[in-house]
């Protein structure tokens, strides 16, 4: 069952595109082109067949529009929260906290005795952990050493 | 509300007139069961799909132009879910012919075929002719599949069909056209005894 001459117009034919001499040379072509005959068959088969098929239709309106307008009340919802979670990122309030940020940690920077020790206070320090080191020295290392440390002047005699 | 323009209704529906939309879902919704229908087939979910395509436009509304027809449009959003569902679910077809006999099959591809389309008793077998017509076209890719539908069983304009499908008009008479053949060769196929059923 091959394609013969005409078979090219099966396509249109079923569209009805063909003008009346062609449509008749068509007819005149499926008479004898089995080809033709077995797929025009075939198809007005299927498509009578899904035709007959009942499409019940349900009112689904009032169900839709319920739905959608829910939806979108249910959007609304979950925007005044969104709403508010992305206020804290807006750009404007962000430099805002930043620069309050800022002048908080100067003013305690810069607030009397608070970050800066006085001069007095670096040296009794320095002693206190010269004291601690020698200390240290006096108990793990031996005469010799200690001796050694002494005449270096790592003490604070 | 009844005598309203879609447009109308749509600018109502956006303002936030329940009923309005309601009222557009009423009038397309029978062209929309018919096309999710025919395109799912004997499918029990064919009425989400249903409201599936109603909820999506609801949500693209407001990117709807008022000035085009919103018949073709929210067509296109039924054809389009369906064709992501076909998709999705490719045993159907497998599953529709091996439900059948192999003597029913046989006698239905000769009916199908043309060359006897009556039984000994004289009658078509109906629920069988639909069973296998939707067994052809469920193995059509889902494409050509909505291009058959929109222009052999629900009579289209190519214009249309094309407008529905968001293609050229060439497309999709190409689609048409392919769908065409294909039904032909899965039919020749299954009529030869080789079948398709694993694919």
């Amino acid at each position: 069952m091959d394609k013969t001459h005409g078979c090219e117009l099966l396509d249109r034919y079923r569209d009805g595109e063909l003008d009346g001499s062609q449509r008749e040379g068509f007819k005149r072509h499926l008479a004898v082109c089995e080809y033709c005959r077995t797929r025009m068959a075939l198809l007005d088969n299927v498509v009578s067949a899904l035709r007959r098929e009942t499409v019940q239709t349900v009112d689904l309106a009032d169900r839709i529009a319920r739905r959608a307008f829910g939806q979108v009340a249910a959007l609304a919802a979950d925007a005044s929260w969104d709403g508010l979670l992305a206020s804290w990122f807006r750009p404007r309030l962000a430099f805002l906290a930043f620069g309050t940020t800022l002048v908080l940690c100067a003013l305690l920077w810069f607030a009397p005795g608070v970050g800066q020790a006085k001069e007095y206070e670096y040296e009794k320090l320095l002693n206190q952990a010269d004291a601690a080191n020698l200390a240290e020295t006096l108990l793990t290392s031996s005469d010799t050493e200690f001796a050694l440390t002494l005449v270096q002047g790592g003490g604070v005699w | 509300m009844m005598d309203a323009t879609d447009a109308v209704l749509i600018e109502k529906a956006l303002g936030g007139d329940e009923q309005a939309f309601a009222e557009l879902v009423r009038r397309y919704q029978g062209a929309v069961c018919g096309v999710v229908r025919r395109l799912l087939g004997a499918s029990p979910d064919w009425e989400d799909a249903v409201q599936e395509t109603f909820l999506r436009a609801f949500s693209a509304l407001g990117k709807f132009d008022p000035r085009y027809p919103f018949g073709p449009w929210v067509l296109r959003i039924a054809t389009n879910y369906c064709i992501d569902q076909l998709r999705k679910r490719k045993n159907m077809k497998t599953r529709l012919w091996s439900e059948l006999g192999e003597l029913e099959q046989e006698r239905l591809l000769r009916d199908f075929s043309g060359e006897d389309a009556r039984d000994s008793t004289g009658a078509r077998d109906v629920d069988g002719y639909a069973e296998i017509a939707q067994t052809l076209v469920n193995g059509l890719n889902p494409k050509y599949k909505a291009a058959f539908v929109l222009r052999e069983v629900e009579e289209r304009e190519y214009g249309e069909v094309a407008k529905i499908l968001g293609t050229s008009e060439v497309t999709a008479r190409v689609r048409v056209s392919r769908a065409r053949s294909e039904l032909q060769k899965k039919f020749n196929a299954w009529r030869a005894g080789r079948g398709e059923r694993g694919r």
